[in-house]
């Protein structure tokens, strides 16, 4: 669905890359998640697969569009969820998607319909305008499925909501993604990246560091590791151990044996933790962490 | 198709906002300030102070029959003048001898006055204020600043005229005095300076004084709004990332431009109507004058688009914006000043604008002129049309 090979690209065109010589495929039905800190080169990328950035150094396929010859007609299939809400806020709920599907030259899906999906049912004729930054992001999200696309790109589709409104759109994309859409989703979430994405790419500072599932970076990088809270001498004490390196093991046994235990909880690897290892940086803020 | 949806989205859009009744609140204080403050004709009445150095026969004589086949004196109120003291330095128009007077005593006169009227339209064309003294004469014509003539006996008997020059006259009325000096007839030298006067408002007599700042009016609020408005739809686009969304449809950038463009165009030529069938009524051909008004606007708003591309928002392209406004008003000077007419003014795209609408207010426009005018703005048009869509294709969507 989506190739890219050798890609950079410059802002200033003075030799310092946003993105850095990036290749990876995406294929149909998958959803693929672009993981990174801020920074990182993430909308970037999305922006030269979306066009609103040129292309200028490197090769891109995508929906079998090359996107070295401009066509208009490639956006009829495609699908974008800015991360950004960018409405019309002096038209209503309803006007700002009709108005919109009016723009494609293919069969536009009903805009109640889309409206009720992501929960803002009721609010149609209200002014964009006067929607709660969550609720403009709602609606940015729904136009995003307007013309039933093919590629759909998710820029950050769930900062800023409440968890269960996450919840939702998170089952919202699962759904459409079952049916055959492509999804290139970009975020610094990792646990929207880990229950969502079939496989994601770890990038930073504009290079790409690994692609592969989550299930399969767990196995390659992460230990399980378990907590365990137990009294010795009298105190309560606190330990993370992970039982498969033999070091672990041994000091789990021994705790076992010779103390009482007060709680033990048995922790999977986070996303966030292998991000760490593999690219010796934090997600959310710049730092290196030591 | 889509251009017409499209516009018609866009309409209903701008029709929420601000900019939108902008133009028509404009257009109706404009309609009010030239029907208040422009008369429809200038009443431009002569003002001479006479001295008949001869019996007062004489001068009734002249107030009865000198004009009678044009015109006639009637007699009107005295009218009072006060002097102050002054040094006065006059000249003989004939010999160009110099004189001076020197005045210390402040007092106020009561002068005959005699109102004339055109015999044709029945117009108040001339006021003459009949002084009793030389004295007189020189004092209240270099304080009224009005024309002055000594009527004298000359030799064999005959009247003669003789005007009194202050050296602060104008350059054309010294040079018209100078080329009718040896008719020393003073209707004939009024009549030319009064026909010198209608060649230069350059109206041709055929829109009045009001009519003829139409043109003026309309090329400036339709150029002025159709750049700053066109631009500011575009503004508030960009800065809403709106224009991003849209550039991730199939929508064509021209399309969207346009029916960007085509929203102004309708405004522009609403408030053009506001203004113009109050002033000018059915006389104006209105098929060529809403073909011009609609191209006069698009080019404003091409020319708009164009120096916006070169720019990241509104603020930062307004100083030249404003600028070029300034330099495309230039021939409004000349339409106001004829004479004023360097060729570098008459190459640019508002001098045709202003003739070209101006022809379509007269009863019987040049349309061969008008229709060539429209197709250079067409043309013009275009260019930059296609010159823009060029430059926002690379930068729309960032
Ligand atoms: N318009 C721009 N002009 C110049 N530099 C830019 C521009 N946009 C982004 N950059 C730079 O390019 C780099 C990558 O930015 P990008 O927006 O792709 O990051 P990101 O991964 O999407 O970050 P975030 O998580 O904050 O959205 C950053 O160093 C940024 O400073
Ligand atoms: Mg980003």
């Amino acid at each position: 669905m989506i190739h890219v090979n050798n890609l950079s690209y410059s802002y200033t065109r003075d030799g310092r890359f946003a993105v850095k010589d990036i290749s990876f495929d995406i294929k149909k039905g998958e959803i693929f998640g672009f993981l990174g800190p801020s920074g990182a080169g993430k909308s970037t990328t999305q922006g030269i697969l979306t066009g609103l950035l040129q292309l200028q150094k490197g090769d891109a396929v995508v929906d079998g569009y090359d996107l070295h010859r401009e066509n208009k007609k490639r956006f009829n299939r495609i699908g974008m969820s800015f991360e950004q809400s960018n409405l019309y806020g002096k038209l209503t709920a309803e006007e700002n998607l009709r108005y919109y599907a009016k723009l494609f030259d293919v069969p536009t899906r009903d805009p109640r319909q889309l409206i009720d999906m992501v929960g803002l049912g009721g609010k149609e004729n209200m002014k964009a305008g006067a929607f709660s930054k969550g609720m403009k992001h709602r609606l940015t999200f729904a136009r995003s499925l307007l013309n039933n696309p093919s590629m759909w790109f998710l820029d950050e589709p769930t900062t800023g909501l409440d968890p269960a409104i996450a919840a939702q759109i998170k089952d919202i994309i699962r759904k459409e993604c079952d049916t055959g859409v492509t999804a290139f989703l970009t975020t610094h979430n990792m646990f929207i990246a880990d229950e969502l994405c079939d496989r994601v790419a770890f990038i930073v500072d504009g290079e790409i560091k690994l692609v592969d599932s989550p299930k399969a970076l767990k196995l390659q990088y992460g230990h399980r590791t378990v907590a365990v809270e137990f009294k010795e001498d009298g105190d309560v004490k606190k330990e993370n151990l992970a039982p498969a390196t033999g070091e672990g093991k041994a000091r789990l046994n021994q705790i076992i044996n010779d103390c009482e235990i007060v709680t033990m909880h048995s922790r999977e690897a986070s996303l966030e933790e292998i991000f760490i290892k593999v690219t010796g940086k934090g997600l959310t803020a710049d730092e290196t962490v030591e | 198709m889509k251009l017409w949806n499209n516009y018609l989205k866009e309409l209903k859009i701008a029709s929420r906002g601000f900019y939108f009744y902008m133009e028509f609140v404009m257009a109706a204080i404009l309609l009010v300030c030239i029907l208040l403050f422009v008369p429809a004709e200038i009443i431009n009445v002569s003002q001479e102070a006479i001295y008949v150095d001869m019996p007062r026969e004489t001068l009734d004589a002249m107030l009865q029959q000198s004009f009678g086949e044009t015109g006639r004196y009637e007699r009107a109120e005295d009218t009072k003048v006060k002097l102050s003291p002054a040094d006065i330095v006059y000249y003989d128009e004939q010999t160009g001898e110099k004189f001076e007077m020197s005045f210390s005593d402040k007092k106020t006169l009561e002068l005959e006055t005699w109102y004339y009227y055109n015999a044709a339209t029945g117009a108040h064309e001339k006021t003459l204020y009949i002084t009793e003294s030389m004295d007189d004469l020189v004092r209240v014509a270099k304080a009224e600043k009005w024309y002055s003539t000594v009527v004298q006996a000359g030799e064999n008997g005959q009247m003669q005229y003789k005007l009194l020059l202050f050296g602060s006259e104008s350059e054309r009325y010294q040079n018209l005095i100078s080329a009718v000096m040896d008719t020393e007839n003073l209707p004939a030298l009024t009549q030319a300076a009064d026909d010198l006067e209608v060649v230069a408002l350059g109206t041709e007599n055929v829109l009045n004084n009001r009519e003829s700042y139409m043109p003026l009016a309309i090329v400036i609020m339709n150029g002025l709004m159709g750049m700053l408005v066109v631009i500011a739809y575009l503004t508030i686009d960009k800065s809403s990332g709106l224009i991003r969304a849209m550039s991730l449809t199939p929508m064509h950038t021209r399309s969207y431009l346009l029916s960007k463009v085509m929203v102004v165009l309708t405004t522009s030529l609403i408030s053009s109507l506001i203004i113009t069938v109050p002033v000018m009524g059915v006389q104006p051909n209105y098929l060529l004058f809403v073909l011009v008004v609609l191209l006069v606007a698009a080019l404003s708003c091409m020319l708009g688009l164009w120096i916006a591309s070169f720019f990241s928002d509104l603020k930062s392209a307004f100083g030249v914006l404003i600028l070029f406004m300034v330099i495309l008003m230039f021939p409004a000077l000349t339409y106001i000043i004829p004479s004023f007419s360097p060729l570098w003014i008459r190459l640019m795209p508002t001098y045709p604008m202003l003739q070209a609408v101006k022809e379509t207010l007269l009863p019987s426009p040049d349309t061969g002129y008008v229709l060539l005018a429209c197709g250079g703005m067409i043309v013009v048009s275009a260019l930059f049309l296609w010159w823009s869509e060029h430059r926002y294709k690379k930068s729309l969507g960032v």
